[in-house]
């Protein structure tokens, strides 16, 4: 009798050994998987859903202040420690990882005006209502005990705001003027004047650091050349910019958080009118700060919200806010990308998540790649009207809602008027001028 | 008051000068007497400060003002004299100093903010220009598809070998490790490796000239061989040869051909119209007029049946000679500008005819795509008639069925010869595949029909002949009004009809190549021109009736159906498989059906009840729509693009593993706790090294 058995090549199905892949047969034989784009479409609109599912930015809150927080300083090289000063004069020194305050001091008689990091971590400056410049370190050492200032400057005038250069020891100062210190020297070494009363924000340029860029309570925007020529071009807007962030990655881009609601985004070779509009706000826009990849920025405003928004785009693709959130004074994106770090008046420190929905700590090779293609699947269908609604789809707080809507009505209004001085006008008389060239309003030389 | 003071002071004066008569007492009574005159004009100017001590400060109110003093003048003469004296004695010094003396001030400084105007404007356009350095990188990363952060720059930093960590580990050789080194660099070995490393560094030069060399004279020799065989195979004269590499390459092509059928059945069918295209401007240069297959075979045919001189054969052997020499002829009048005349209308659609006739039967050598090679014609003429036959079958199908029925119907008295031709005519109103389908059909009927002709000289004949003609003109006469003459051929004289069509048909008509590549057309004079065939299809009445019809349908089956809502009773079988058998019981059960079938209440009345030449769908279903994108998305400016884009699959699903990698890329790739430096000059190095 034959016996007639079934035979396989094992080379076919096992591994040679243990940390081969797996051989997987596979057929792709189009027929038999039928319906390629109706099923990924489901796919899509099932990760989209997914991703609102689990949009929950809110990490923690940091708590300790006496007042509200008047400012906000990153390290430059680290991510584990901020600083923070108050209305009060008090700074704070905060660890991220353990949420905690590590240290502690009251620095300054009247509110902390500004806080930078030194360029190597291991310092940092702040400036006060009591015209003092005060160099502190940032040692764990040091932290371990509260302690003098390492150097403390007098200042003629009031300072508004200081920033550090990224390289060397040098940093600079806003307020009637803007100076340029020198770490070591307690005069200093420049001042760079340019018919302002005074200056509010300072910020200097991460990778062309002989830039500088003031905002100036006149509703202009100067820009610096520390090297010899000192300010260079002013440009006058409609209203007064609050604070500004340089694009790390795009050396001539700068974006500027506007007190009408708007933020603009800068090209220092044109400076005649911004790159972008960057509207949805519903208030003043306090503050702002790029993210590292330079692709998104952050921005706080008065109307209690943080929005996130794309460099590249008009309107922000999120919207955190909190119930007991109040007028966010300082925003900050850390070095890694991934956290958002918001102040605000009501005395607390907030931590969220840069990307809402994104899962945190290490992922393992097949969530990442599920990951993957489920971003790659939205961004395929994001054309689609549900998709589309989905993914903007947010919860607002009833004030924004409504005061959007008046926004919009009065944009309307306004457009409205317009075409119809346009139609009942001589053709050509009343010319179509786009948002973006009525914003500045004088480019000064 | 003023003036006695100044008259006081003068006497007084008078008075001093007498008193003091000395030489040294002189000068000062001189000065005093100078400064009190010059009261006469007024208060004296405050005198220039004169500087005794060097000061740090200057200030520029010690400076002179320039007015010319006396003093200055005194100084001038002497100044002078002095330089005349120099000039005697010290030529050169003198040269100097006339240098000093004609050089010209200054002009004046620009007031300072105007300076500070200038300084920022420059200093603008240097930052300006210095930023543009940078233009290139940031497009580049704009666009990336992936950016991995940190950026992998290369840092040039420069070490200070002082404070140099990097060499901070290496301590001072010992005395002992001196010498140890000493003697082993002083070794044969040690400098043996050193001279091997000097003459590496050519040699390693040398091999790699040498593999350039090689690597070049290799491309030079398969080129050269490229050359050679391209040579060799152009002079080879072998027919067989070249019709063998001529189908191979069809095949190639037409295997392409199905490959992109398959993939994208529309640019399919856009090259098989291109394809067409080249093959009727080939024809429209006329240049093949007794090479082509159909004039070969006629030559042929006409040798052939000279030898046997039938009664039958003989008229053939005549036509086909006409044929080729009526051919000829048009071939040199199609050269030249129609001119038409009412008189000559019905020779030249005669002439016209015959030219129609030999381009669809003519072959072409030179166009590989035709020349002899039936299998790719086939397969064309296949493919094309799929298409046009899913595009239009459903209007025709029925019109070509009713029209038998009709002519069947009319003409089932009539002759044989009528019956066999009948088909041929039918065949007008159908698509091509049934002109191929009946070709053959349709060559026998052809011969028939020529015989019949001979045998029958009475009655028929008349008829036959104008049949004969009105196949003739066939391509120029439209096809439906042939239909309508056909069903009425006995009685009606349409010779006349027919000549003013061709007229009217002349002025426009085209010679329609778009069938002349199949060569099983021949012999037959069957050719249809699609135009035609779509005027007769939107001429034909029946297309109303057919939508009317259609439409009836879909009121039916929209209209409200009644429901039967009964339920098995006792002794019934029920179940998924069982059907209601409602042959038993049927009176008894109609009673209660009537109670149990449920009425759909009355719907509104259709919106295109009153619109007699529209339907309008009212089951459309809305859910569908919430999911559809109204307007084409931003990088798509084609619908057909985005169309492509949203079917094209990039799940592992569907695609390898590798390629579905490639798809899911995330634009942003971070690093997990790494910190994200801004850009470093180094990016720009190394794009440059790239």
């Amino acid at each position: 009798m034959k016996v007639k058995v079934l035979s396989r090549n094992p080379d076919t199905y096992l591994r040679e050994t243990k940390k081969d892949i797996h051989k997987i047969p596979r057929n792709y034989d189009p027929n038999l998987h039928p319906f390629e784009a109706p099923r990924e479409y489901v796919r899509a609109l099932n990760s989209i859903k997914l991703e609102r599912v689990f949009a929950k930015p809110f990490i923690g809150n940091l708590d300790g202040h006496q007042d509200g927080i008047s400012c906000l300083a990153k390290q430059p090289h680290a991510l584990s420690n901020i600083a923070s000063g108050d209305y009060s004069g008090e700074i704070r020194v905060w660890d991220l990882p353990l949420r905690k305050c590590k240290w502690r001091i009251q620095a300054h008689n009247g509110f902390v005006r500004g806080l930078s990091f030194c360029s190597d971590n291991s310092r940092f400056i702040s400036v006060g209502q009591d015209k003092t410049i005060k160099i502190w370190s940032a040692d764990d050492y040091y932290f371990k005990a509260p302690d003098e200032p390492l150097s403390v400057f007098l200042s003629k005038t009031l300072i508004n705001g200081i920033s550090h250069h990224r390289k060397e020891t040098k940093f600079a100062t806003c307020g009637d003027a803007c100076q340029l210190w020198e770490e070591s020297r307690t005069e200093p070494l420049k001042i760079m004047e340019w018919g302002v009363d005074s200056l509010q924000h300072v910020a200097f340029n991460p990778v062309e650091t002989y830039l500088l860029v003031c905002c100036a309570s006149d509703r202009s925007i100067i820009l610096y050349d520390t090297r010899e020529v000192g300010p260079i071009r002013k440009i006058i807007n409609k209203m007064r910019t609050n604070q500004i962030s340089w694009n790390p990655m795009e050396a001539y881009i700068f974006s500027g958080a506007n007190e009408d609601y708007n933020a603009y985004s800068y090209d220092i070779r044109n400076l005649k009118m911004p790159v972008n509009i960057h509207m949805d706000h519903v208030s003043a826009v306090t503050s702002i700060d790029y993210a590292p990849t330079g692709r998104e920025f952050v921005t706080g405003s008065y109307d209690k919200t943080i929005r996130i928004f794309e460099s590249s785009k008009g309107h922000s693709r999120e919207i955190y806010h909190t119930k007991r959130m109040q007028h966010v004074t300082n925003v900050c994106w850390s070095l890694d990308n991934k956290y958002i770090i918001s102040t605000s008046d009501e005395m607390n420190i907030r931590l969220w998540k840069a990307r809402a929905s994104e899962k945190l700590g290490v992922l393992r090779p097949r969530e990442k790649a599920a990951f993957e293609y489920a971003n790659s699947l939205k961004e395929k269908f994001a054309h689609h009207p549900q998709i589309k609604r989905i993914a903007r789809h947010r919860q607002i707080p009833r004030h924004i809602y409504h005061h959007k809507q008046q926004i919009r009505a009065s944009k309307q209004k306004i457009s409205r008027k317009e075409a119809n001085k346009r139609k009942h006008s001589k053709p050509g008389s009343v010319p179509f001028v786009p948002e973006r060239k009525k914003v500045v309003i004088k480019e000064d030389v | 008051m003023g003036r006695t003071k100044k008259k006081q002071l003068i006497s007084e004066d008078a008075e001093n000068l007498n008193d003091y008569s000395d030489d040294d007492d002189s000068n000062k009574i001189h000065d005093q007497l100078i400064e009190n005159i010059k009261y006469f004009h007024g208060k004296p100017k405050i005198s220039p400060a004169t500087r005794y001590e060097c000061a740090a400060e200057v200030s520029e109110f010690n400076f002179r003002s320039k007015k010319k003093t006396d003093y200055n003048t005194k100084l001038t003469f002497h100044e002078e004299e002095l330089l005349r004296a120099i000039r005697k004695r010290q030529p050169k010094v003198a040269q100097k100093l006339q240098v000093v003396k004609n050089a010209k001030t200054l002009p004046k400084t620009l007031e300072s903010v105007y300076e500070r105007k200038i300084q920022r404007k420059i200093g603008y356009r240097n930052i300006k220009t210095d930023l543009k350095k940078w233009k290139n990188v940031i497009q580049t990363n704009r666009v990336a598809d992936q950016i991995t952060f940190p950026l992998k720059t290369n840092k040039i930093e420069i070490y200070n070998h002082v404070d140099n960590d990097l060499f901070s580990t290496f301590s001072n050789p010992t005395p002992l490790e001196k010498e140890l080194a000493k003697v082993l660099n002083s070794s044969n070995v040690a400098k043996q490796d050193k001279k091997k490393k000097e003459r590496n560094k050519f040699h390693y030069m040398l091999n790699e000239m040498i593999q350039k060399r090689q690597m070049l004279a290799k491309l030079k020799a398969q080129a050269s061989y490229k050359i050679a065989k391209a040579h060799r195979q152009n002079k080879i004269k072998s027919k067989k040869y070249h019709r063998i590499l001529r189908n191979e390459k069809t095949k190639q092509q037409i295997k392409d051909f199905e490959k992109l059928k398959e993939t994208d059945p529309e640019a399919a069918l856009k090259q098989l119209e291109s394809l067409e295209k080249v093959r009727a401007q080939e024809r429209a240069t006329l240049r093949h007029r007794n090479t082509g297959k159909w004039a070969r075979n006629q030559i042929i045919k006409a040798k052939y049946n000279k030898e046997v001189l039938n009664s039958t054969t003989y008229r053939i052997y005549n036509l086909n000679r006409i044929a080729l020499s009526e051919q000829l002829s048009k071939n040199r009048e199609l050269t030249q500008k129609l001119h038409i005349d009412e008189d000559s209308a019905a020779e030249e659609s005669v002439d016209i005819n015959v030219r129609i006739k030999t381009k669809s039967n003519e072959n072409d050598l030179n166009n590989h795509w035709l020349d002899g090679n039936n299998e790719y014609a086939h397969f064309v003429t296949n493919y094309k008639k799929f298409w046009e036959e899913k595009r239009e079958k459903e209007c025709f199908s029925d019109i070509s069925h009713k029209t038998v029925v009709n002519n069947k119907n009319e003409e089932s008295p009539k002759s044989n010869l009528k019956d066999e031709v009948l088909p041929q005519d039918l065949l007008l109103l159908n698509q091509e595949k049934m002109v191929k389908s009946k070709k053959k059909s349709v060559i026998n009927t052809a011969k028939k029909y020529e015989d019949d002709k001979i045998e029958k000289n009475n009655k028929n004949i008349k008829a036959a002949d104008k049949k004969k003609k009105k196949k003739e003109k066939r391509k120029t006469i439209n096809q439906s009004e042939i239909l309508s003459e056909y069903l009425n051929t006995n009685d009606v004289d349409f010779a006349k009809p027919e000549k003013q069509k061709l007229i009217n048909n002349l002025a426009t008509e085209l010679p329609d190549t778009v069938l002349a590549d199949d060569n099983e057309a021949v012999d037959d004079d069957e050719y249809i021109c699609p135009a035609s065939v779509m005027n007769m299809v939107f001429t034909d009445d029946d297309m109303i009736e057919e939508f009317k019809k259609e439409k009836n349908e879909i009121v039916e089956h929209s209209k409200a159906q009644l429901v039967d809502k009964t339920l098995p009773g006792w002794g019934s079988w029920t179940g998924a498989s069982i059907q209601k058998n409602n042959n038993s019981e049927k009176p008894k059960r109609s009673k209660i059906n009537k109670r149990l079938l449920y009425k759909i209440p009355k719907v509104p009345p259709r919106k295109d009840s009153n619109k007699g030449h529209v339907i309008i769908n009212e089951d459309k279903n809305n859910k569908f729509k919430e999911h559809l994108v109204n307007d084409v998305p931003f990088p798509f400016s084609q619908v057909k693009d985005y169309e492509a884009s949203i079917r094209a699959p990039v799940g592992r699903t569907w695609l390898p593993e590798i390629v579905h990698q490639q798809f899911i890329v995330s634009p942003v790739v971070t690093k997990l706790g790494t910190v994200i430096e801004p850009i470093e000059n180094g990016e720009l190095l190394k794009r440059n090294e790239n």
